[in-house]
C-alpha cells in the first residue's frame, strides 16, 4: 500500500540524514589544525588568540567530539547553522536565499533540457539504428562531455561578445530572464544528454512490448500508438531522471554561478570556500544535501504515484 | 462451397537476422471461408505466428514479404499502410497470447476495449464507453461499469484474457486471428479460452487459430491446416484428417499427443535458417526415399491438400 | 577480444585515447618548447606557425601547455578511478554477498555519500583539506568510489542467485574462493563500463575544480587551471581557453565513447547501469 510505502521511505531516511549530517560535522576535522584556529582564520591568514579562545568555548570545542556534534545538530535540526565569519548573518538565511536563486535557474534549466530531450529521446528511439539516431546519441555523449564552464564561455563570447543579445553575467536583481537565460542553457543542455540517452532507451523498451503491437493491429494510426500507447509509458521511468538531473543541474550551478555571476548556492559555496568562511561552506553543504536528499524522496513518490501498477499494489 | 474471405497465396516470408536469413514462411497459400473456424497447427518456432503478422501486415521492419492475402475481395497485401489501418481491428482483429503483454499496462482497460470502437465505428467517446460496458458484460466482466476504470494489473488473467476478447471483437471484425491462446494455460482455463471464442464464433465471426495444440485445434476447428517448418503441409477438413492424417508429420504429430500414447517425433526440429533440401521432413520421416531430396508437390486428395511425394 | 576491436566505435575512441595517452607520456619529447619558458616580449600571440595555438599571458606555448596538461588529466583521472573501484567494488561484493547488516551498513554509507550532489562534497573536502593535486584527488574519491560499490553490488546480487554460483557454495567452496572466482570475474564488465565512464567524469570535475581554483596550483599546466588563467583574457585572446577546453572535450568524449560502445557491445542486463545517473 502506498501508504506502508511512504512510511517506510521516511525511515530509510533516517540513518542517511544521520550520517550527512555526521559527514558535514566532521568536515571540519578532516582539516589539517585546530578547528577554532580555522573557523577564526580570517582571509589574510591570521588569528586572534583570544577570539579563537572564546570561539572554543562558545562553541563547546574544548568538550568530547560527541557532545559538540550532538549540540551542533540540534541547532542546525531548527535552522541554526551558525553565522558568517565574514558578514556575521546567519548562515541558514544566506544559504536559503541562495538556494532560492538557484531554484529560479534550475526551474528553468530542467524545463529546458525537458523540452530539448523529450523531441530527441523520442525521435532517437524511433528512428532506432539510422543517421538520426547516429547522430542524436554522439549529441547527447557530446553535450556530456563538454565542460560546462568552456561552454560558457563559448556562449558568453557568441552571445554577448559578437552578437550583444544577452548580457555577459549579472544577477539582474533576479527577476530580469535575460540574465537567467545564458547560464539555464549551460546547465539544461547538459542534463538534456543525460535525459536524452534515458527517454531513447526507455521508448526503445515500450515500443518493442507487445502491447504496442496489439495497438496497431486495433487499427490505429502510428501517432496514436506512440503518443497514447508508447509515449506515456516512456515517460513514467523518466521521472526518476528528474531526480538525477536535479543533481546534476546544482553540481553544475558551482561552476555556471560563478561565472554568470548568479547569487546562487553554487557562487555561494565557492565564495565562501576562496574567503575561508568556513562556517558558511559547513552549513551549505549540508543544506544541499538536505535538500537533493528531499528532492529525490519526493522524486521517488511521484514516480511511484505515476506508476498505477505499483500504486494499487497489495505487496510492495 | 461457401464465399472466401481470407485467400493467402504464394506468401513467403524470410527475415535476415545475424546468424542467416530466417525462411519463417514459405509459399504458404490456402484460403479461409466466411464464418469458418481455421487452425494452422505445428511446433512452436515453425514460423506460424509469423504468417498471423504477414496477413496483419505487422511483420518485424526488416521482414521480406512476398505474395497476396486478400481479405473478402480486397488485396490487402498491396494497401498503403494509412489504408491497411483502416482493415485492422475493423476487417480483421488479432488475438494476442498473453493478455498481461497484450494490454497496456498505463492505460485502463476499458480505454483500450473503446479504442476500435471509435477509430473504426466514428462513435463518441460515451457511445464507445457506454458499448465497452455491455462488451463487458457480454463476456462476463462485472460489474462493467467498476472494470471499465481499472488497470489490466487489476484483472486475474481469464478475466483480462476476456477483455482482450471483448477488445479484439470490439469493432465487429470478419476474421480474427488467435495466435496461441492456450499456451501454458491450464485445461480449466483451456475450457474456458474454447468457450469464448465459441461465443465469438457463434455470432459469424471467422477464426484463424495459430496453436500448437493439437486438442483445442480439435476441439474448435472447422478445418486444420499443418505447419512444418515454415510450409504448410497439409490441409484437410477436421474429421477426415483426425481419421487419416495424410502426411507423415501430420501422422506423427497426432502421435505425440498423450491420448495416443505421446511418441515423440524422432529427430530434432530443423533448423529454419539452413532448411532440408527437397521435403522438409525427410530427415526425421519414417518413408523417406530418393525422391524426398527433391521438393515434394502438393497433391489433392478429396479436397485435401498434402505436399509429400507418397501421394504424387 | 578481437571481436570488440572490431567495432567502429571501441576502435575509434581507443586510437583517440592511445594518441592522447602517447601525447601525454611523450609531452617532454613532442612539445615544441619547455612548458616553463616564459617570454613576456611574446605574450599573448595568436596562433600562428611558430605557435601553432598561441602563447598565454605569461608568453607561454600553449600547446606546449596542453601537451602537458594531458599528463596531469589522464593522471587524476586514472588514478581516482583506480582507486575508487578498488574501494567501491571491495564494499559492493561484499555488501552484495554477505548481505544483511553489512550490506544495511555499506548500501547506507553509500547512500549518504549519494545525497551530496557530488560536486559539493567535492568542494567541501578541498574546502577543508586545502588546495593541491592531492587533495583534489582524494575529493574526488570520495565522491567517485559509490557508483562502483553499487554497481558491484547489484552484479554480486544477480551473480548469486545464479546455480553455478550456488553449486559452488554447495560443495563447500569458501567465500573468498566463490568471490574471486564466481563473482568478480562476472562484474568486470559492467565495472570497466563503469570505470570509462568515470574516468571521464573525473577529469571533467578535476578541471572544473582546478577552473575555480581549488584543484592543483595555477602554475602548473593542467587544463582546468589553464583555463582558469585565460578567463581574464577571454574577450581578446579567446585560444587560452579555446584550446585547453578542445581537449577536455575530446578526452571526455573519448571515454564516453568507449565506454558507451563498450556498453553496447557487451549488451548484457546493462540497463541497471543506465540508472546510475550516468551516461
Amino acid at each position: 500500500m502506498l501508504n506502508e510505502y511512504f512510511i517506510r521511505r521516511v525511515l530509510y531516511l533516517v540513518p542517511v540524514l544521520i550520517f550527512i549530517s555526521f559527514m558535514s560535522f566532521s568536515l571540519i576535522y578532516i582539516a589539517p589544525g585546530d578547528p577554532a584556529e580555522i573557523m577564526m582564520t580570517s582571509p589574510s591568514g591570521g588569528y586572534d588568540e583570544a577570539a579563537v579562545e572564546a570561539f572554543r568555548i562558545a562553541h563547546g570545542l574544548d568538550q568530547p567530539f560527541y557532545i559538540q556534534y550532538l549540540n551542533w545538530i540540534k541547532n542546525a535540526a531548527v535552522g541554526d547553522f551558525g553565522y558568517s565569519y565574514m558578514s556575521e548573518q546567519s548562515v541558514f538565511e544566506t544559504v536559503l536565499n541562495a538556494f532560492e536563486n538557484t531554484l529560479k535557474l534550475s526551474v528553468l534549466a530542467l524545463a529546458i533540457a525537458l523540452v530539448i530531450a523529450i523531441p530527441l529521446g523520442v525521435v532517437s528511439a524511433l528512428k532506432h539504428n539510422t543517421i538520426v539516431d547516429d547522430a542524436c546519441r554522439f549529441g547527447a555523449l557530446l553535450g556530456v562531455s563538454i565542460p560546462n564552464f568552456w561552454q560558457a564561455y563559448l556562449m558568453i563570447i557568441f552571445f554577448s561578445v559578437i552578437i550583444h543579445w544577452l548580457p555577459a553575467s549579472g544577477f539582474g536583481h533576479g527577476t530580469d530572464i535575460s540574465y537567467m537565460i545564458m547560464p539555464a542553457a549551460v546547465l539544461g543542455t547538459g542534463s538534456a544528454a543525460v535525459m536524452v540517452r534515458m527517454i531513447r532507451s526507455s521508448m526503445l523498451d515500450v515500443m518493442g512490448k507487445e502491447y504496442i503491437q496489439t495497438a496497431r493491429g486495433k487499427g490505429l494510426s502510428e501517432k496514436i500508438v506512440i503518443i497514447r500507447h508508447a509515449l506515456k509509458n516512456a515517460l513514467v521511468p523518466v521521472i526518476t531522471v528528474i531526480g538525477l538531473s536535479i543533481g546534476f543541474l546544482l553540481n553544475g550551478s558551482v561552476v555556471v554561478e560563478t561565472i554568470f555571476g548568479w547569487s546562487g548556492i553554487g557562487n555561494l559555496v565557492v565564495d565562501s570556500i576562496l574567503s575561508h568562511d568556513y562556517m558558511m561552506v559547513q552549513g551549505s553543504v549540508l543544506f544541499v544535501a538536505v535538500i537533493f536528499l528531499l528532492i529525490n524522496f519526493f522524486v521517488d513518490l511521484v514516480y511511484v504515484w505515476a506508476n498505477p501498477e505499483i500504486r494499487y499494489d497489495k505487496t510492495s | 462451397m461457401s464465399d472466401v474471405l481470407l485467400k493467402v497465396s504464394d506468401v513467403s516470408v524470410t527475415i535476415p537476422t545475424e546468424q542467416g536469413t530466417v525462411h519463417a514462411v514459405d509459399n504458404a497459400t490456402f484460403s479461409i471461408n466466411k464464418h469458418e473456424v481455421f487452425s494452422l497447427i505445428g511446433e512452436s518456432g515453425s514460423g506460424k505466428s509469423i504468417l498471423g503478422q504477414a496477413i496483419m501486415r505487422l511483420l518485424p521492419l526488416n521482414a521480406m514479404f512476398s505474395g497476396k492475402v486478400e481479405l473478402g475481395g480486397m488485396e490487402i497485401s498491396a494497401l498503403s499502410e494509412k489504408e491497411m489501418q483502416k482493415v485492422r481491428g475493423k476487417i480483421v482483429s488479432s488475438i494476442a497470447q498473453n493478455p498481461y503483454l497484450a494490454m497496456n499496462p498505463g492505460i485502463r482497460v476499458g480505454t483500450q476495449v473503446a479504442e476500435p470502437m471509435q477509430a473504426h465505428l466514428g462513435m463518441s467517446k460515451e457511445d464507445a464507453k457506454s458499448r465497452t460496458c455491455q462488451a463487458l458484460k457480454y463476456f462476463d466482466i462485472t460489474p462493467p461499469e467498476v472494470r471499465e476504470r481499472e488497470y489490466p494489473f487489476q484483472y486475474s488473467g481469464g478475466m483480462l484474457q476476456r477483455a482482450m476478447v471483448a477488445m479484439g471483437t470490439a469493432a465487429n471484425p470478419e476474421l480474427i486471428i488467435a495466435d496461441e491462446p492456450t499456451k501454458g494455460v491450464d485445461v480449466l482455463k483451456k475450457r474456458n479460452i474454447a468457450a469464448i471464442f465459441q461465443k465469438v464464433a457463434s455470432k459469424g465471426c471467422a477464426f484463424l487459430l495459430i496453436t500448437h495444440d493439437v486438442g483445442f485445434a480439435r476441439a474448435m476447428s472447422d478445418r486444420i491446416a499443418v505447419n512444418y517448418c515454415g510450409q504448410i503441409i497439409e490441409i484437410a477438413e477436421k474429421e477426415p484428417f483426425f481419421k487419416e492424417p495424410l502426411h507423415p508429420y501430420s501422422q506423427a504429430l497426432l502421435d505425440a499427443v498423450p491420448e495416443r500414447g505421446m511418441h515423440p517425433i524422432p529427430g530434432p526440429s530443423p533448423s529454419m535458417i539452413e532448411v532440408p533440401e527437397g521435403c522438409r521432413f525427410h530427415p526425421r520421416c519414417p518413408n523417406k526415399a530418393d525422391r524426398c531430396l527433391k521438393n515434394p508437390p502438393v497433391v489433392e486428395i478429396n479436397g485435401r491438400c498434402v505436399r509429400c511425394w507418397m501421394y504424387a | 577480444m578481437i571481436k570488440l576491436l572490431k567495432n567502429r566505435q571501441i576502435a575509434l575512441s581507443l586510437i583517440i585515447l592511445g594518441g592522447l595517452i602517447f601525447m601525454a607520456i611523450f609531452a617532454g619529447v613532442l612539445a615544441p618548447y619547455d612548458y616553463t619558458e616564459k617570454d613576456l616580449q611574446n605574450r599573448l600571440q595568436p596562433p600562428s606557425s611558430n605557435h601553432l595555438f598561441g602563447t598565454d599571458n605569461l608568453g607561454r606555448d600553449i600547446l606546449t601547455m596542453v601537451m602537458y596538461g594531458a599528463q596531469a588529466s589522464l593522471l587524476v583521472g586514472f588514478a581516482v578511478v583506480s582507486i575508487s573501484l578498488a574501494i567501491g567494488v571491495m564494499l559492493g561484493v561484499l555488501a552484495g554477498y554477505y548481505g544483511g547488516w553489512l550490506d544495511e551498513i555499506i548500501m547506507r554509507l553509500t547512500d549518504s555519500f549519494l545525497a551530496f550532489p557530488s560536486m559539493f562534497l567535492a568542494l567541501a573536502i578541498t574546502a577543508f583539506l586545502g588546495q593541491g593535486m592531492e587533495n583534489m584527488m582524494l575529493a574526488l574519491i570520495a565522491v567517485e568510489w559509490t557508483v562502483f560499490a553499487r554497481v558491484a553490488r547489484g552484479s554480486t546480487l544477480d551473480v548469486k542467485t545464479k546455480g553455478y554460483v550456488r553449486a559452488s557454495r554447495w560443495i563447500g567452496a569458501s567465500n573468498a574462493y566463490v568471490m574471486i572466482k564466481h563473482v568478480l570475474p562476472n562484474i568486470i564488465s559492467p565495472v570497466l563500463i563503469m570505470a570509462s565512464l568515470g574516468i571521464g567524469n573525473v577529469i571533467l570535475a578535476a578541471a572544473g575544480l582546478s577552473f575555480l581554483g581549488l584543484g592543483v596550483q595555477p602554475s602548473t599546466p593542467e587544463w582546468g587551471a589553464m583555463l582558469n588563467a585565460g578567463r581574464t583574457y577571454f574577450t581578446t585572446a579567446p585560444w587560452l581557453m579555446l584550446f585547453p577546453g578542445l581537449f577536455i572535450m575530446i578526452t571526455v568524449l573519448a571515454f564516453n565513447y568507449f565506454g558507451d560502445g563498450l556498453r553496447d557491445a557487451l549488451d548484457q542486463k546493462m540497463k541497471n547501469i543506465e540508472l546510475e545517473g550516468r551516461f
